[in-house]
């Protein structure tokens, strides 16, 4: 059924998919501290693990066409199953929801404006975000577009304006860090930013023609990580070590920029492209939680939801985490085992799901 | 339900609007606007240009007890600042700017102690230099320099300087030019790269000397001297760190030496002697390289390569240096100058046991598994450690006289 | 303080909401949604009282790390 009545260009979905994962620049500090100068190289490999992710959601929305996520559980698992499954995901799309307010509010509260408490902050967040799901998801991912373009203009800007602090020394040497590292460097960006297209699973009906909702998900992604990529070699040339210590290398790296005595401070233009790309990725991710939370309850429409859920997300991301370094905590060990759960355990067990219900229809006939 | 008194359709769409009618919808945007204003001014944080003390500089020095550290913060007085350099005629006027310090265990109580003595809030953004005194960095400065790198508000392309004397006098600099000294010493510092006899060296570059296992990190050294009765400052030498404590210096020659070997060097002036009298080359493209060359038996030899490319600036010997062999005699001896400077710095460095050069780095970039096994005693090796040079001079032109002007040097 | 404005915010929620689910008379999807502005009424009063509300997401992480031991290490 659908509850939404908007509809999105599929060119819309490849910005929006960008966006999505461009806001994590700021959670780039969990990767540089483990994989240090070899982190741009995990971009790479991280798309290529969430390329196997997209691959499997792109195979589910294949054979349902026009169903989204929480529809296909309950078409594969019947109605009980389903319905647990359909809880365990949006457990997940709140937890995220929650988690990347904290992000936001705790960068703005953290650099910027210290004294003011961090619930002031959420409750203007959750406020637009609110807002912006009642409006319908064809206005939010109408948003991307331009939100694309200033992002990646900002990228581009910040990294031609570094040029000259780069030195290429810092590179070096190449991938002489125990192996074990890679392997949590690759998994933690396919999870973390990248796996969380998963999300778009539940928009995706919208497409209308759902048959290439999988490759432009794979070209959101594939563009998403050249430009991940570019932030981490930048940081890594302008800082060399200092980024693997740094909280937030991305910020301390644009706040060294000095052409001229002209043009400096540019932080605050990094902030303000950081913070619009957080309301984007939370306002998807409360429609998910919105539109999945109506379809579980039966509800006719989404909207008397929308604040009641706003709120709840509101309240649960101030419980989160006491302090920063239970985040990072958080960020280095469990988060990418926690998201892969949600990403690839369950999509890959509906998938065998199907395929054994298939069989076993193909062998009855 | 709907009261239209005109008929017309454009109020018959305007008086309800999704069935809220107008006066209701006029106070949502009132309300509205009234939380944006309220919100985006954010008061909370609010930080009101009156009420902050913007630091242009900050020194750190010892106290009068051992372990007391006073900091003294160079504030600017916005007022007091004219558009053009003061002239001698207006001495009684205020000065732009105002030193004030407070004495306390560590950086950061310094620094919050501050709110006893002033009305103003520390405000550190616009910080361009650090000053450190040469007892404090003889401690240890990395603990001073912990509290600026992990601050917000603070950059990390502050300028570091070491002080031979006390840090707050260089902030009492007399200057006709500018108004503040603080701006003085950090376009001095900036000015720097035009005869790479000194090092700039940012808090950036020295955190991340620090972090490598191996290299030695390096801070110019500011001091005073007294010229008509004023104080002047003057930028002479480099500071050598170990450990976060410093261990010796280097003079002018080897700072040169240092910059031509790391590659820092871009525009230097080279005053050759030669038997006739002085003659001075300018250079003005500079590049250098190092790399680490393993030899068979598993030693390492550093290769240094600096190319210079020059002009001749002045000639002060009366003989025509635009001769195809004077000019090769000119770079032979342009080279020879380059080098000893380097071997110098080499020496002294040696002596130290202290990696300047970060050749140590430069193994660990190439050679990351042997260095695995040397780095533990790259002191012993990098006393012991051979190098090779290549210098090349390039002298491009002769300015703009070909022969000299002499005395009879037109017949 | 906190409180109060905790229960402000909820009470205009349930201003803008509720009209237009009464109106629409829908008896199921009334008790639902009063169920979950219960919830939230609740967790709302709990965070507001400063009381010491076990995160969710430090379950999760001892959940992961200790029974199901899948954790990376940090270096």
């Amino acid at each position: 059924m659908k509850l939404e009545k908007g509809s999105i260009s599929e060119r819309a979905l490849i910005f929006s998919v960008f966006c999505f994962m461009q806001g994590t620049m700021l959670r780039s500090a969990f990767i540089v501290a483990v994989t240090k100068n070899d982190s741009w190289a995990m971009a790479f490999t991280g798309l290529l693990g969430s390329l196997l992710l997209t691959a499997i959601y792109a195979a589910l929305l294949r054979r349902f066409q026009e169903k989204n996520l929480f529809e296909i559980n309950e078409l594969v698992f019947g109605p009980v199953l389903g319905k647990v499954f359909s809880v365990l995901y949006l457990f997940f799309f709140l937890s995220l929801a929650a988690l990347n307010t904290h992000d936001i509010g705790d960068f703005v509260v953290g650099y910027m404006m210290q004294e003011t408490p961090l619930a002031a902050i959420i409750l203007l967040f959750v406020l637009i975000c609110v807002y912006a799901v009642r409006k319908g998801i064809s206005n939010i991912v109408r948003l991307s577009t331009v939100l694309c373009l200033i992002a990646m203009a900002a990228v581009v800007i910040n990294t031609v304006l570094m040029l000259n602090s780069m030195q290429p020394g810092f590179l070096k040497p190449f991938f002489q860090l125990p192996f074990g590292k890679y392997v949590q460097g690759t998994v933690t960006v396919a999870a973390l930013p990248m796996g969380e297209v998963l999300t778009f699973t539940m928009i995706t009906p919208m497409l209308g023609k759902n048959k290439k909702a999988g490759k432009m998900m794979a070209y959101g992604l594939i563009l998403a990580a050249v430009f991940l990529g570019i932030v981490l070699l930048r940081d890594i040339l302008v800082l060399g070590p200092m980024a693997g210590v740094l909280r937030l290398p991305s910020y301390e790296s644009v706040r060294y920029v000095n052409l001229a005595g002209i043009l400096t401070r540019m932080e605050s233009l990094y902030g303000v492209v950081l913070i619009s790309l957080y309301v984007f990725k939370v306002s998807i991710l409360l429609y998910a939680c919105v539109l999945g939370l109506a379809q579980l309850l039966n509800f006719k429409s989404y909207q008397p939801l929308t604040l009641i859920c706003g709120a709840f997300v509101f309240f649960y991301s101030l419980v989160v985490y006491k302090s920063v370094m239970e985040h990072a905590d958080w960020g280095a060990t469990v988060a990418a085992i926690f998201s892969l759960t949600f990403e690839l355990l369950l999509p890959s067990a509906s998938l065998v799901a199907v395929s054994i219900k298939k069989a076993i229809r193909l062998r009855e006939t | 339900m709907k009261k239209n008194a005109l008929k017309a359709p454009a109020s018959k769409s305007k008086k309800e609007f999704r069935g809220v009618p107008k006066p209701v919808r006029r106070a949502a945007a009132a309300l509205l606007c009234t939380l944006m204003i309220l919100s985006l001014c954010s008061c909370w944080s609010r930080r009101e240009l009156n009420t902050l003390a913007i630091v242009l500089a900050t020194a750190v020095d010892e106290g009068k007890e051992s372990g007391e550290l006073k900091v003294t913060a160079q504030i600017v007085s916005p007022g007091e600042i004219k558009s053009g350099p003061s002239s001698s005629g207006s001495k009684a006027s205020q000065k732009a700017y105002a030193n004030i310090d407070n004495t306390d265990e560590s950086v950061i109580s310094a620094l919050g102690g501050f709110t006893h003595i002033t009305n103003r809030s520390m405000y550190f953004s616009h910080n361009r230099v650090l000053i450190f005194s040469r007892e404090v960095a003889q401690k240890d400065i990395l603990e001073g320099l912990d509290a600026f790198t992990r601050n917000f508000e603070t950059r990390m392309n502050v300028y570091l300087l070491i002080s031979k004397d006390k840090a707050a006098d260089i902030l009492n600099e007399e200057i006709e030019l500018e108004q503040m000294p603080a701006n003085h010493i950090a376009e001095m510092v900036e000015a720097q790269r035009s005869n790479s006899e000194t090092a700039i060296v940012t808090l950036l570059d020295f955190d991340i000397a620090s972090l490598s296992g191996s290299t030695a990190p390096v801070a110019p050294m500011i001091e005073m001297y007294e010229v008509n009765g004023k104080k002047k400052s003057r930028l002479e030498g480099t500071a050598v760190f170990k450990q976060g404590k410093m261990i010796g210096e280097l003079n002018v020659p080897q700072t040169r030496g240092l910059m031509w070997a790391t590659g820092k060097a871009k525009k230097a002036t080279i005053t050759i002697d030669t038997k006739d009298g002085k003659i001075d080359l300018l250079i003005i493209h500079a590049k250098g390289s190092m790399k680490p060359d393993k030899a068979e038996d598993g030693t390492f030899r550093m290769k240094l390569k600096v190319y210079a490319e020059g002009n001749i600036e002045s000639n002060e010997t009366g003989k025509d240096m635009s001769s195809v062999e004077n000019a090769e005699m000119l770079k032979k001896q342009a080279e020879d100058y380059i080098r000893a400077d380097i071997e110098s710095a080499l020496k002294h460095a040696k002596t130290l046991s202290a990696d300047v050069f970060g050749f140590g780095e430069a193994i660990h970039r190439d050679y990351p598994k042997d260095w695995e096994k040397i780095k533990e005693s790259w002191d012993s090796k990098f006393r012991g450690l051979m190098t090779e040079m290549e210098i090349d001079v390039k002298i491009a032109s002769s300015g703009g006289l070909g022969k000299p002007v002499v005395q009879g040097g037109a017949e | 303080m906190k409180l109060l404005m905790c229960l402000a915010g909820l009470a205009a929620i349930a201003a803008v909401d509720f009209p237009k689910i009464i109106k629409q008379k829908q008896r199921r999807e009334l008790t639902i949604y009063m169920a979950i502005f219960l919830l939230v009424l609740a967790l709302a009063v709990f965070v507001s009282l400063d009381t010491n509300i076990p995160s969710p997401v430090k379950m999760i992480q001892s959940f992961y790390r200790d029974v199901l031991h899948l954790s990376f290490k940090t270096s």
